[in-house]
């Protein structure tokens, strides 16, 4: 199992299957790894449970939905910003609604960047190509995590 | 027998008689007067009196000339004898050593004579000289120091003359003096003689009662015929006859206070006096009294005024009692009576005390006793019993009455039962504390629905996107897949579902937007009009590109607004005049304020599609739209977010235009920010 660049939360196996769509055209499809809720995203992130075997080290950016089952994604957001080994991480809110609520407690934990879902896919895709080439290209990771050179 | 010649008798009478005109010159005189006197009757005839005879021509205004001419005055003045008892006059007089000017001493008497009207028209001097007699009198004096005894039969014979003399003149003063009362006395008094009640006296007074008609000589039912009918005449006749006097007190009588004037009525006070003759037989009545017209006049007024008074304290809705000085009740009206049950036996006086309850007995008598020591207003509550037996809780207030000339009277006072005031209170309280939990409870459930609407909108944005976007992303993916292998039918198929799916997702944000707009705070601060408008146009731009588009932007105002909003409303309505102005050739928006009452009213016009009156109360609906999406895209909520906004800001929203000849929309805004009376 190799150390994936980008995590992806999502519950709704749709959303997750046409991310994973938009990521394929930009050539990242192969860097993400999808967990279903906050739960299994915790558990990936610090190398727990089903995922205590995975490589070491940090993604380059973690893409969470914010309305989950169990552990939803403002809970992840609050526990990752808060951790000492795990804040430096760049999280980035992906979600359906630009209810203002959400999007000032999302900035209060420290989100480093909020994205509402665009409903047209040519609109979606275009907003998570850039999003990946962003976030898991361009940006130097903190270290520790997964940089573009060590594609391999 | 040769008849009597009156001239002869007066001629040759051993008395001194003389004859004066009004203007006091002689008209003629009888021989033994031109012998006293020296005089020629040719000399005198026509010749003032005090020209002939100055007394003392020295001094014109002498003395004896002024006694002599005020009892001549008083003759013409009064039309009634006059005596001069004794006066010193100088005169000539025949002598041994011929006509010498000698001094003596006169008594005269001047009587008028009267003409056909009443009115003095000569006056006769009847004269006595009494010189010897004064001149005994010095003789007597004289010799009283050498002889006593010799002069004392002189001096007795001269005693009783001068005792005559001064008696005569003690009466005349007397009677001037009675005659001046009479005239000047402020009650009015006449005297009747006879059995017919003629006027022989009346004075000024009774005259100007019964209007100056000229009454004396006159019997009352001749001189005052309108008092006949009244009984007054018989009034007299029984005084007359049976010698009692009678004393009518407030009489009214109808009265002519002049002469052929309507009678009116007056009031007297007066008496009729029966006057004895020397007989012991009524010789006349005397009538003297008071007209209390006025006085009756006032008095009515007064117990007028006073009726009114008890007749609206009677029927206030308070209870109203009135004290005297010394602290006893003297008035309570019918609503006291009423209340308590009491009577004006029970309730006069200190009755009060005994409807109060005893156990605030005490302080109501300390603290009106008190109060009534310092003359000052009081006020006091205390439970006073009802007529059922009830105490009920009153207030009384009373303040002082005071004379004119600053005496004390005593109280006014009022009771009111609060008892009824306090329940009235109390409901008033009680339905002001139901009416608050009311409010409370509306707000909670206001503010419970506000959440639900929170949450339902969250959802709604997060459970109604992800489908609308999966449906547009699986379509786009299916596309992209299989499209070649679809034929045209199959293609357009997938197309509408992804349009459908996008229309939908637009129709949420809208919606969820339009939610928004009613629930987000808003930030006033002054905005400037011009600078929106300008940004507006500037957001616009994609969409005018490639038209001609005629923008006419007026002179526009800052106002006091929330900026983001008001910069949606702008972007609204501008957005709306170039879309519906697209089928132009050339389009022309116009955006202009204009001063109102009190607001600021902004228009913006275009020379688009325009609309049809009748529908223009859903062109600010949610959702409702006044073209099909073929021709115009849209959701329905611009407008609607326009009036909700602008509402928000205070101001009104509305609009007119007509099919393809453009299209107009106002808002206003108010200048000032309204005062809230509360607080939202």
């Amino acid at each position: 199992m190799e150390l994936k660049r980008v995590l992806l939360v999502e519950d709704s196996p749709n959303d997750a299957e046409l991310t994973l769509e938009a990521f394929a055209e930009t050539g990242l499809a192969n860097e993400v790894v999808w967990v279903r809720d906050g739960r299994e995203a915790l558990d990936y992130l610090h190398q727990e449970g089903s995922f205590s075997n995975r490589p070491a080290g940090l993604p380059a950016v973690v893409l969470l939905d914010l309305k989950m089952p169990k552990v939803d994604g403002l809970q992840v957001l609050e526990h990752v910003k808060q951790h000492p080994q795990l804040k430096t991480v760049p999280v980035v809110m992906l979600t359906s609604s630009r209810e203002e609520a959400d999007l000032a407690r999302s900035y209060g934990l420290g989100v480093n960047a909020y994205v509402v879902k665009p409903v047209g896919f040519q609109d979606f895709v275009r907003a998570l190509k850039e999003l990946g080439l962003f976030w898991a290209v361009v940006n130097e990771p903190p270290p520790g995590s997964l940089r573009r050179t060590q594609m391999p | 027998m040769r008849p009597l010649d009156l001239a002869d008798v007066f001629r040759l009478s051993p008395n001194p008689y003389m004859v004066l005109d009004r203007q006091l010159r002689y008209v003629t005189a009888n021989d033994a007067y031109l012998r006293a006197t020296a005089s020629r009757l040719e000399d005198i005839q026509g010749r003032g009196v005090f020209d002939l005879f100055p007394h003392d021509p020295n001094d014109p205004n002498n003395e004896s000339v002024q006694m002599l001419r005020g009892s001549l005055e008083r003759v013409l003045s009064t039309r009634a004898p006059d005596v001069l008892a004794l006066i010193p006059y100088r005169v000539p007089m025949h002598t041994e050593q011929g006509v010498v000017v000698t001094e003596r001493f006169w008594s005269a008497t001047h009587t008028p004579l009267l003409d056909e009207q009443g009115e003095v028209a000569y006056i006769l001097q009847h004269t006595v000289d009494v010189t010897e007699l004064q001149q005994l009198k010095q003789a007597a004096e004289d010799q009283r120091r050498e002889s006593v005894a010799a002069s004392a039969m002189e001096a007795g014979v001269l005693g009783r003359a001068m005792k005559l003399q001064e008696t005569n003149r003690l009466l005349d003063t007397e009677r001037r003096h009675l005659l001046r009362l009479f005239e000047q006395a402020p009650s009015f008094m006449a005297f009747l003689r006879g059995r017919e009640h003629v006027f022989e006296l009346a004075n000024p007074a009774y005259e100007k009662l019964v209007g100056r008609r000229d009454v004396v000589g006159r019997p009352v039912r001749e001189a005052l015929p309108e008092v006949v009918a009244q009984g007054f005449v018989e009034l007299l006749d029984r005084v007359y006859t049976s010698g009692e006097p009678y004393v009518g007190r407030g009489m009214l009588l109808q009265l002519q206070r002049h002469a052929d004037a309507p009678a009116e009525e007056v009031a007297l006070d007066f008496i009729y006096q029966p006057i004895l003759g020397v007989d012991g037989k009524v010789s006349g009545i005397f009538v003297q009294g008071h007209d209390i017209t006025v006085q009756k006049r006032v008095e009515a007024a007064l117990k007028e005024s006073e009726e009114r008074f008890r007749n609206m304290a009677d029927h206030a809705p308070v209870m109203l009692w009135v004290t005297d000085p010394s602290g006893a009740c003297t008035y309570l009206n019918r609503s006291w009576y009423e209340f308590t049950g009491q009577t004006e036996e029970t309730g006069l006086g200190f009755g009060w005390l005994s409807a109060t309850h005893p156990d605030d007995m005490k302080r109501a008598q300390d603290i009106f006793l008190e109060a009534n020591a310092k003359k000052a207003a009081f006020q006091l509550d205390y439970r006073l019993l009802r007529k059922d037996g009830e105490y009920r809780w009153a207030i009384d207030s009373a303040a002082p009455r005071f004379s004119p000339s600053g005496e004390f009277l005593g109280y006014i006072g009022s009771v009111v039962d609060l008892t009824e005031r306090k329940r009235v209170e109390e409901e008033m309280r009680r339905f002001n504390a139901q009416l608050e939990r009311r409010v409370q409870e509306r707000t909670a459930a206001l503010l419970e629905a506000n959440n639900e609407l929170e949450s339902f909108s969250y959802s709604v944005s997060h459970d109604l996107r992800a489908p609308l976007r999966h449906i547009m992303g699986f379509a786009n993916l299916l596309e992209a897949r299989a499209g070649a292998s679809l034929d045209a039918t199959g293609r357009r198929h997938l197309k509408t579902i992804s349009d459908a799916a996008r229309q939908g997702g637009k129709l949420v944000d809208d919606l969820l937007e339009f939610s928004r707009m009613g629930r987000t705070e808003m930030k006033k601060s002054t905005v400037s009009l011009g600078e929106l408008v300008a940004e507006a146009q500037r957001d616009l731009a994609p969409e005018a590109e490639g038209r001609k588009v005629q923008w006419r932007v007026g002179a526009l105002p800052t106002v006091r607004a929330d900026s983001a909003l008001l910069r949606l409303v702008l972007k609204n309505l501008l957005s709306n005049a170039l879309k519906y102005s697209r089928t132009r050739e050339e389009a022309v928006i116009e955006v202009w304020a204009q001063e109102g009452d009190g607001e600021v009213e902004v228009l913006v016009r275009d020379n688009g599609v325009g609309f049809e009156m009748q529908y223009v109360d859903k062109l600010f609906g949610v959702f409702q739209r006044l073209h099909r999406a073929e021709q115009f895209e849209g959701t329905g909520i611009g407008l609607a977010n326009v009036r909700r906004i602008i509402a928000r800001h205070g101001g009104r929203t509305w609009a007119e235009g007509a099919v393809g000849q453009g299209a107009t929309f106002h808002f206003t805004l108010p200048r000032e920010e309204p005062a809230r009376s509360l607080s939202a």
